[in-house]
């Protein structure tokens, strides 16, 4: 923290200099909060990053130990697909998890969708906080093997299958397994081991 | 250290079962740990590789969602199991994961190099993948600790079994070789008693039927044999000394029957020499002297004739005989000692013609020896019969006398050689027991045979000869066709004979042998001297010795016949020798000589003879043989 900020303020009290120096003070104290909260918002900003980095491993992971009936891709070495929804919180970390990774055969790719996009061929959905995605989800259809994966507070959203959450600092996860029920897709008892809470 | 070939049999036999039987055990002991100590790796590599993919199953979720705690947990459940040294799981880079060690080693990451180390003989990795993706991998690192328990386990039962099984080894084989073994002890400890004590009556016992058994057999055998042979040989020991005995005694006799005769002539010249005496007396003397001669004569033939039968050589000359005169002559020869006893003598001859084909002489002297005997054994006015009889195709002559007899255990040897009933110094009967041995060889050499019967001692005797009669008679055979010889009248008187001896006493009397015939004797003492006489004046008939010094009869025989076919005639030879074989005989008339007397010769004989030869001289001059040996061979 910035002490000098303070101390500097009150030495420059006089009152011939006040509007001038009171000007030029608040300008200072400005440009050094600003730089004050880039640091903090560039720190917030790196563990945001990190949070997104093992979150992406998370993806990859549900991906791994999650079964998609057959039909939900055309052929056996077809892209498996992780769709982004609404504004990529990952700043590219995503795609350099899942490059060169495949599951079970499959070849795992990212994409951003736009709100209102068709969300067919998705594999699996990453609805970031900021993203108003129900609709979205809803559209996507009721029984569609879609994974989907959110990190809304509590006990996350309705459909949702997979909930992100921050635990004393770690990341963890609930899984929703009727949600996977209806959508046809089988987790992994490993995944759900590993996972916060099952319902 | 004795080798083994030197332990003995029970030792060996122990030996070989407990050798083939330690080396089985032994071998299967290695073979089995051996296996076991393989195949129990192989099955922990393979059961730690089934418990490394089960951890790589289990761990996936962890190392997924990069829970540590998780996978720690997981890992540290291997705890539990002693076989396992560490377990680490790593992530796709390579990268340590979570670990797990028993120990304080930590696992070499997979791919690096590691050396294989003791304590951790067993290295195992499996990947971790989860839809076919490749998380990372486990690496177990194993010991063969529970291996080494479970060996030394192993080599505590192995041990026990091999102590157990040599046990067991042991006292069967104890069992088992007295089999082979005692036999064959049994078997040295006989031969070694027998060998000891040399005691042959001794055998062995068989037990088995093996080949120890058939040397027990065998060795019985041997033993069989040589109790046998020991026999035999003792007998055979025992019979030499009988004969010995039996020789000494009949040398014995021979030296008793030479010397008694030798005893009265030498005695009855001592009386004529030193004591005046009558005519009576000198005729008493010179009968004694004569008929003592005869008798040693006798006893030397009889000696000479055993030795030839002795070595075979006896032998016979056939030809027709007259047994009726033979036998007529034998009792006629034996009247004068019957005479004496008071004996009764009777012939009985057949009416039909007694030809044989014989030897004459030789059935003469079997003839007088059955007679001889029959009147020396029979007491005073008992009585002799003989009888010829024709029987079949046989002649049999019957000697039967009443006199003493044979006893009944001493009939089988009553023919053999040297055998007398009594051979005590008493004896009442003389003579060597040759006489019925002769009688025997003669008999038999004509195919004939002889049997002796008596009733027992005091009961008489029988001798019985069978000779087998001349098939076909031919009556003018019956004479030989040898010219008579000219008797002495008939000489001329004054024959001018050459008489030729080397000694001097044989000379003095073939002299006055020839004188007394009427002869005109010269005499020579050598064949050389004998030949210059010759030569200077040949006479008509020669009186040859035959074995003179320096030149001997044939020689001079040659010269003469030389000188007689210079001359172209022929000089009477008669060889006037000792030697008297058959062979002899056959040599000097081969040789050439006409006639072959025989010393001592009776005056008359001597007469004969030279008749004889001038017979043939005169009938038939040119048959006088050229003598073709050389000179100087006898």
């Amino acid at each position: 923290m910035n002490r000098g900020l303070g101390s500097r303020a009150e030495r420059v009290r006089p009152d011939r200099i006040d509007s001038r120096l009171r000007r030029a003070a608040w300008a200072a104290t400005h440009s050094l909060l600003i730089a004050w909260l880039s640091t903090v918002g560039a720190a917030l900003a790196r563990s945001a990053t990190l949070e997104y980095q093992v979150k992406a491993a998370f993806l990859l992971s549900f991906v791994t130990f999650t079964e998609w009936p057959a039909t939900a891709f055309e052929s056996p070495s077809s892209p498996l697909r992780i769709c982004v929804i609404g504004d990529d919180p990952f700043d590219g970390s995503l795609a350099r998890t899942v490059q060169a990774e495949t599951v079970a055969g499959h070849p795992v790719v990212t994409q951003r969708v736009e709100n209102g996009e068709a969300l067919t061929h998705c594999h699996a959905l990453f609805v970031p906080r900021t993203a108003d995605a129900r609709a979205a989800v809803e559209r996507s259809g009721v029984g569609a093997p879609l994974l989907t994966v959110g990190e809304a507070d509590g006990s996350g959203r309705p459909g949702t299958i997979i909930n992100f959450a921050i635990d004393q600092g770690q990341v963890r996860f609930d899984v929703n397994r009727t949600a996977a029920e209806q959508r046809g897709l089988r987790l992994s008892s490993k995944l759900l081991r590993i996972a916060r809470r099952v319902k | 250290m004795t080798p083994f070939r030197d332990l003995p049999i029970a030792r060996k036999a122990l030996a070989l079962g407990l050798a083939p039987t330690l080396c089985s055990l032994l071998l299967v002991s290695i073979a089995s740990v051996t296996a076991t100590y393989f195949t129990a790796r192989a099955n922990t590599t393979r059961d730690v590789g089934a418990q490394a993919a089960i951890l790589a199953d289990s761990v996936g979720g962890a190392l997924a969602f990069d829970d540590r705690r998780a996978a720690t947990a997981t890992l540290g459940l291997q705890r539990g199991r002693p076989n396992i040294e560490a377990a680490c799981i790593f992530d796709e880079h390579g990268g340590l994961f979570a670990s797990f060690a028993a120990g304080l080693d930590q696992c070499d990451a997979p791919g690096t190099e590691s050396k294989w180390r003791p304590s951790r003989p067993i290295l195992v990795s499996r990947p971790i993948v989860v839809n076919g993706r490749h998380l990372g991998s486990v690496v177990i690192e194993g010991n063969l600790s529970l291996l080494y328990a479970w060996m030394r386990i192993q080599a505590f039962v192995i041990f026990g079994a091999l102590l157990g099984g040599t046990l067991v080894a042991l006292s069967l084989t104890r069992l088992l070789q007295r089999a082979i073994s005692d036999p064959v002890i049994d078997l040295a400890a006989t031969a070694d008693r027998v060998s000891r004590r040399r005691d042959y009556s001794l055998r062995a016992m068989q037990t088995t039927g093996d080949e120890v058994g058939g040397l027990v057999l065998s060795f019985n055998g041997m033993l069989d044999e040589i109790q046998r042979q020991n026999e035999v040989l003792t007998i055979e020991i025992a019979e030499r000394k009988r004969a010995e005995y039996l020789k000494d005694e009949f040398l014995a006799a021979v030296s008793h029957e030479l010397r008694t005769p030798l005893n009265a002539i030498l005695g009855w010249l001592q009386i004529l020499r030193t004591t005046e005496g009558g005519e009576e007396r000198l005729k008493r003397a010179l009968d004694s002297v004569e008929r003592n001669a005869r008798s040693q004569a006798r006893v030397i033939e009889d000696l000479l004739d055993v030795s030839r039968m002795a070595t075979g050589k006896l032998q016979v000359k056939m030809s027709v005989v007259d047994l009726c005169a033979v036998l007529t002559a034998a009792v006629d020869a034996v009247k004068p000692m019957a005479t004496v006893k008071s004996l009764q003598l009777a012939l009985d001859l057949p009416r039909t013609p007694c030809l044989a084909s014989a030897d004459r002489d030789r059935l003469q002297q079997v003839a007088w020896n059955l007679l001889s005997n029959a009147v020396r054994f029979t007491p005073r006015g008992g009585s002799i019969q003989v009888s010829l009889t024709p029987e079949g195709r046989d002649h049999v002559l019957s000697v039967r006398d009443t006199g003493i007899g044979i006893a009944p255990e001493f009939l089988p040897f009553v023919f053999d050689r040297f055998r007398q009933a009594d051979g005590s110094m008493t004896r009442q009967h003389g003579g060597l027991g040759l006489g019925l041995a002769i009688v025997k060889e003669v008999t038999e050499l004509h195919s004939g045979t002889v049997a002796a019967v008596s009733a027992g001692l005091g009961k008489g005797a029988v001798f019985i000869v069978r000779l087998p009669q001349l098939v076909a008679v031919d009556q003018e055979a019956v004479a030989p066709a040898a010219p008579l010889p000219i008797a002495a009248e008939r000489w001329g008187s004054g024959l001018r004979v050459l008489a030729v001896d080397d000694d001097p006493d044989s000379l003095e009397v073939v002299r006055a042998a020839l004188t007394l015939a009427g002869a005109e004797v010269r005499t020579a003492s050598s064949a050389s001297d004998a030949i210059r006489a010759w030569e200077h004046d040949p006479g008509e008939a020669l009186l040859c010795d035959l074995a003179m010094p320096e030149m001997d009869g044939f020689q001079v025989l040659n010269r003469i016949r030389g000188l007689d076919a210079a001359a172209g005639r022929v000089t009477a030879a008669v060889a006037l020798t000792a030697y008297t074989s058959d062979e002899q005989r056959i040599r000097c008339l081969a040789a050439g000589f006409h006639a072959h007397v025989g010393k001592p010769y009776k005056f008359e004989d001597l007469s004969t003879a030279l008749g004889a030869a001038l017979t043939q001289v005169r009938s038939r001059p040119a048959s006088a043989k050229p003598v073709e040996r050389a000179a100087g061979r006898r």
